[in-house]
């Protein structure tokens, strides 16, 4: 049977439940969670009904019902699930606008509930404001980009341009927003030091920062090929990968070091939106397309789980932070950050394999100096993807397999961690070829391939990697049998004391190894990751004092007028969505 | 004037004995922030020769400060026991020092009752302690390339230690001079010289990997430091120049001085003097002799340069036993240099730092009753 | 590389046979005497080598044969035949029995063609060496160090301070399958107990 549903219907059905979600929170918390959940699960059947856009909208959609049924489960105070709703109902309009204003008015309605609930949570207002800041800037970027578009077409509608400049203007604005180098303050700062919920860190961190990313891939679809701006987001994208990671293995801050794991994603996502652009072969594109949205799923899904374990967790240092593991965190968790590490049979690992035979197979085929950035970008990502193990590893470590063992929680933290390897055999639905192996005992179509005009290059076969784990480890416990188990205290040199290590003390060696670069300072209570944001921040304080100068001009610095700014902006949203 | 170390109550000073305790620099104890915590190695860990546990203050690789805690301490009771008994427990306090520990024990008796020794005692003495030198500055440098895992070295190194154990043993019977001296008697007879290529052991120095390891590790500097880690930061202490009862200065003994206080440092100044002793072992006779040993009372004080510094006995003798006695082992002071020369380090460079001394707990943390 | 080459050109430099060694070796009663032995190691004209420190105080009644000194092996295990792996202890020693231990590593001695070995942790020993008089200290940390090792596993007592205290104390109290007296040992007779320990020639 063919079940019909029209769209149109789908999605004022879906925007409304959002809305209800938004005014019930008045009432109850937990009731406006529900609701909330519900209308994300709508709006991933709408995205299913999609086109071109299906993984953004299946994807936001899975993040915000996790999300949200964490919430459900976890989240009692109205507030919060008032600025939550906010935020999800801005990004939901943003993904669904037909045009520019439409975008745009969503886009300012997701960073400014964004910015109440990081604000009203701890009632600490600077990372607020910085956060805000980053906003408005970019949200001025985007506004001439869009003037610019606007002026060549005549028309608010998404149409087709000729020119690249709006490309230039409103990319740049969208990696503001995404915390790409050197704008990482945007991403990390809030999540960090205004210790946002779990549940709002990973819809920052994994559904706004897509929103940015839906922003570029639209725009790019509008606009005609430039070499330039693909190997300019390459360079920019390889180098968030691998300094975000880099910090991410150096932070001991739980949520900063995720945060600064999303800067290395949203490098990455950025990379293959470049070579993307980059390249002019259609088999080549195909196949870097194929990597743009297997990263997407693997890094917002695997993030939205990381950033709920978080909420299984006592204290932000990774050091000193208290915690009981379960079966389910255990298995989660590892899951997650193996996906988080690019290791298989996960659909992180499809993403990075994709990803770096993208870069690779362009520094080949692509003609000229230009050949040199996807190889240089490809030895930045590897690099950065040899951080993020060592980063992910001792995230696993110190907020699951180290601690003592206690009660069963995060079943839901497992139930994304299934996703996982789950989610790299559906990452055979996106590739855009299938073959087989049968030497290798990998069957008509079990092989992703990758390949450009000029002839094919490699392959990866999650199933088959899926089939043979458990295969080869059945055959070794078969083969050698149940063994006899001795348990021993572990041997610490005969002291009887326990030895133990802490987080910090594990990435300390690169601290000492890269101190020039870390700038490293012996002794101090502060992490090296902390002096960088600082160096960071202080490029960009003249964006700082404008957002205070800003916010004070035009909200009086009261949250009373904060509140009734966003409340009149959201008639604005519900009129302009309406009529 | 230099201050060698506490002997008893007083410190023990090349110009001789000074009301004590000696006064050290304090050192700057390090402190932890967030993210230190404290890491143990030992008491029983591969890498060790002996048990002795490190509690090292670290934020990770990093060596912040270090504690030694020890483990092995052993009671010996000499008090009131007769000399030969005492001299069977002063060979045993660290056996390869022996041959030092029991000369400068046997010093001190000599001089609390007025005697020198003859001749031929003084010339096997010292073919004694520079035998024992020559064995453990090859030991010493083999720990150095066995904590490198610079292996055909190493084992080299082991075929040359052993080499110096079977000449001691053919020399004096035991290959630890157990048994060589004993009251009014040296028993050593004759000098077999063990056949060492120094040139090949040179080679060593021609490793970058391996002298990278050594270099500006744990530099010592203080000017209370004793024996190799004194001569490699440049200061001329030895025990050899300034104590007259072994008679080296007619030996055609000179002095090596590095001037870094590194590792390093520390390894060139023992792979010299293992020339030097092998020099001064050409022109040494060694005979048994006996002398007579008179039955009177006194207080007396014996120092010899050990291999790892200086080492000093102080007595009371009574009516051929004991009332008295007290010990300055040069591991005792060798431990102090190494702690302080420690922090800012990594964990790598902890065994080179550590083995460069060539230190024993087995004397440094012996109790004497 | 010119370390390699010039160990090449050494040639073979392990040995079948070992050059005498006095002192230690069995001794043998030469002439008749009162001797005043420091250990009681004779006792009704029997020499205990368990007990001797041979610190010479019974020269010349008592002289040394030169023969390496016998080693007690009371449990041996076959299922080390082709590898056996130490870990030693030092519970309280002064640094002889350390000494002459490391040299049975030596490549006159080279105890690796008897498959013996060292390993850094007893989780991996096959048996134990101990070695020195009991201090207080190490009691616990020689008891976890046996705790930690699999079945089946053996005790060495090195040396006569392990064996029987010697001059400077108590032995440590541990059950010794192997027991190897001397002060200390040599390299000759250590090997010849482990070699019969492991069940080998």
């Amino acid at each position: 049977m063919y079940l019909q549903i029209d769209k149109f219907y789908l999605e004022i059905v879906t925007l409304l439940t959002m809305i209800t979600a938004l005014a019930l929170s008045l009432w109850s918390a937990r009731a406006s969670h529900v609701v909330a959940a519900i209308s994300s699960s709508l709006f991933i059947l709408y995205g299913l009904y999609s086109g071109e856009f299906r993984v953004f909208y299946v994807v936001s959609g899975l993040v915000w019902l996790f999300s949200s049924t964490f919430s459900a489960l976890h989240d009692r105070e109205r507030w919060y699930s008032l600025t939550f709703s906010g935020t999800l109902l801005g990004i939901m309009i943003t993904l669904l606008s037909q045009n520019y204003l439409e975008f745009l008015t969503g886009w300012e309605l997701m960073t400014l509930f964004a910015y109440a609930s990081i604000g009203v949570y701890r009632r600490e207002w600077r990372p607020g404001y910085t956060f805000l800041a980053f906003g408005e800037v970019s949200t001025v970027l985007l506004i001439a980009g869009f003037i610019l578009a606007y002026q060549e077409t005549g028309t608010f509608l998404f149409h087709t341009l000729t020119d690249t400049l709006p490309l230039w203007f409103t990319t740049f604005g969208f990696t503001v927003k995404m915390g790409i180098f050197p704008f990482l303050v945007v991403e990390w700062l809030p999540i960090a030091h205004g210790n946002a919920k779990p549940s709002l860190s990973s819809v920052l961190s994994a559904s706004m920062t897509l929103a940015g990313v839906y922003g570029i891939y639209k725009m790019m679809s509008l606009c005609p090929q430039t070499q330039a701006l693909g190997g300019v987001l390459i360079l920019i994208g390889a180098f968030s990968v691998l300094f975000g990671a880099l910090y991410s293995y150096v932070s001991d801050h739980m949520k900063g070091m995720l945060a600064f794991s999303t800067i290395e994603n949203n490098g990455a996502i950025l990379t293959a939106l470049g070579s993307l652009e980059l390249s002019a072969d259609p088999v080549l594109k195909a196949f870097a397309q194929f990597s743009l949205m297997v990263y997407v799923v693997a890094h917002s899904l695997a993030k939205t789980g990381l950033f709920l374990v978080t909420g299984y967790v006592h204290g932000e240092s990774m050091s000193t932070l208290s915690t009981e593991r379960s079966f389910s965190l255990e298995i989660g968790t590892t899951l997650l950050t193996a996906s988080m590490s690019g290791l298989l049979p996960t659909v992180g690992g499809v993403a990075v394999w994709s990803l770096l035979e993208t870069l690779f197979m362009e520094s080949i085929s692509v003609r000229g100096i230009l050949g040199l950035i996807p190889l240089l970008a490809g030895v930045m990502v590897g690099m950065g993807e040899g951080f993020a193990t060592g980063a992910m590893a001792r995230f696993t470590s110190f907020t699951s397999l180290v601690r003592p063992r206690g009660g069963e929680r995060g079943r839901l933290v497992l139930l994304i961690g299934v996703l996982m390897p789950v989610l790299a055999l559906l990452s055979y639905l996106l590739s855009p070829e299938m073959a087989g192996a049968a030497s290798l005992g990998m069957f008509s179509n079990s092989l992703i391939p990758s390949g450009y005009s000029g002839g094919s290059f490699g392959g990866i076969s999650p199933l088959y990697v899926l089939i043979i784990l458990p295969i080869l480890s059945l055959i070794t416990y078969l083969a050698s049998g149940r063994r006899r188990v001795r348990t021993v205290d572990p041997w610490d040199n005969g002291s009887g004391r326990r030895l133990t290590y802490t987080s910090f003390g594990m990435a300390n060696n690169i601290r000492l190894m890269l101190r020039f670069v870390l700038r490293t300072r012996k002794g101090a209570v502060e992490t090296s990751a902390d002096v960088f944001w600082r160096a960071i921040l202080q490029l960009v304080r003249g964006y700082v004092r404008f957002s205070r100068a800003f916010s004070r001009a035009y909200m009086n610095s009261s949250i009373s007028w904060y509140m009734i700014y966003m409340i009149l902006a959201f008639i604005v949203v519900i009129l302009v969505v309406f009529l | 004037m230099r201050i060698i170390g506490d002997l008893g109550s007083h410190c023990l000073t090349s110009e001789g004995l000074v009301e004590g305790p000696c006064k050290y620099s304090h050192p700057t104890i390090g402190e932890g922030g967030y993210g230190s915590f404290s890491f143990l190695y030992g008491p029983s860990a591969g890498g060790l020769l002996e048990s002795v546990a490190f509690d090292i203050l670290t934020y990770g690789e990093s060596i912040e400060d270090v504690r030694a805690l020890s483990y092995k301490t052993r009671h010996i009771k000499v008090g009131g026991l007769p000399l030969r008994d005492v001299l069977f427990k002063v060979e045993r306090i660290n056996v390869p020092f022996a041959a030092s520990h029991t000369i400068a024990f046997l010093t001190a008796v000599e001089n609390a009752l007025g005697v020198s020794p003859p001749e031929e005692v003084v010339e096997s003495r010292i073919a004694q302690l520079e035998l024992e030198r020559i064995r453990n500055n090859l030991l010493v440098i083999q720990r150095l390339a066995e904590a490198a895992s610079f292996l055909v070295p190493t084992y080299r190194l082991l075929y040359y230690v052993e080499e110096v154990n079977r000449a001691i043993s053919r020399s004096c019977g035991h290959r630890y001079f157990l048994g060589a001296n004993y009251l009014g008697e040296s028993r050593c007879q004759g000098l077999h010289l063990p056949r060492i290529d120094v040139e090949e052991l040179r080679d060593l120095l021609s490793n970058r990997i391996f002298i990278d390891r050594l270099q500006g590790n744990g530099v010592v500097k203080e000017d209370w430091a004793i024996g190799p880690a004194a001569r490699a930061a440049g200061f001329s202490y030895d025990a050899r120049l300034e104590v007259p009862e072994l008679k080296y200065r007619d030996h055609g003994f000179k002095i090596v001085t590095e001037s870094k206080g590194d590792a390093f440092s520390r390894m060139l100044v023992r792979l010299e003097e293992i020339e030097v002793s092998l020099k001064i072992l050409e022109g040494v006779e060694v005979k048994p002799r006996r002398f007579e040993l008179p039955l009177r009372e006194g207080r007396g004080i014996g120092r010899v340069e050990s291999p790892s510094g200086d080492l000093a006995y102080m007595v009371q003798v009574e009516q051929g036993s004991i009332k008295e006695l007290h010990l300055l082992p040069p591991s005792r002071i060798n431990i102090l240099l190494f702690l302080r020369s420690m922090p800012e380090n990594i964990f790598t460079d902890f065994p080179f730092n550590w083995e460069s001394f060539g230190i024993w707990i087995s004397e440094a943390e012996v109790s004497i009753s | 590389m010119n370390w390699f080459l010039r160990g090449i050109r050494r040639g073979i430099l392990t040995e079948k046979e070992f050059p005498q060694v006095q002192w230690p070796s069995e001794l043998h009663r030469s002439k008749e005497g009162e001797v005043k032995c420091p250990t009681d190691a004779l006792k009704e004209d029997r020499w205990d080598p368990n007990r001797c420190i041979f610190c010479r105080a019974c020269e010349p009644i008592l002289s040394p044969t030169g023969r390496s000194v016998q080693a007690q092996v009371k449990r041996s295990e076959p299922s080390f035949r082709r590898s056996f792996y130490l870990y030693p202890i030092d519970v309280g020693t002064c640094g002889g029995c350390n000494l002459e231990f490391r040299l049975i590593a030596s490549p006159q001695h080279d105890m690796t063609r008897f498959g013996i070995f060292l390993t850094n942790t007893p989780r991996h020993a096959d048996a134990l060496v101990v070695m020195g008089v009991m201090t207080p200290k190490m009691e616990e940390v020689l008891r976890r160090a046996y705790d930690a090792m699999p079945e089946p596993k053996l005790v060495i007592l090195l040396g006569v301070c392990a064996v029987s205290g010697g001059i400077l104390g108590m032995p440590p109290d541990i059950r010794g399958d192997v027991v190897i007296p001397g002060c200390p040992p040599t390299p000759e007779s250590i090997l010849r107990a482990l070699v019969e320990a492991k069940s080998g020639e």
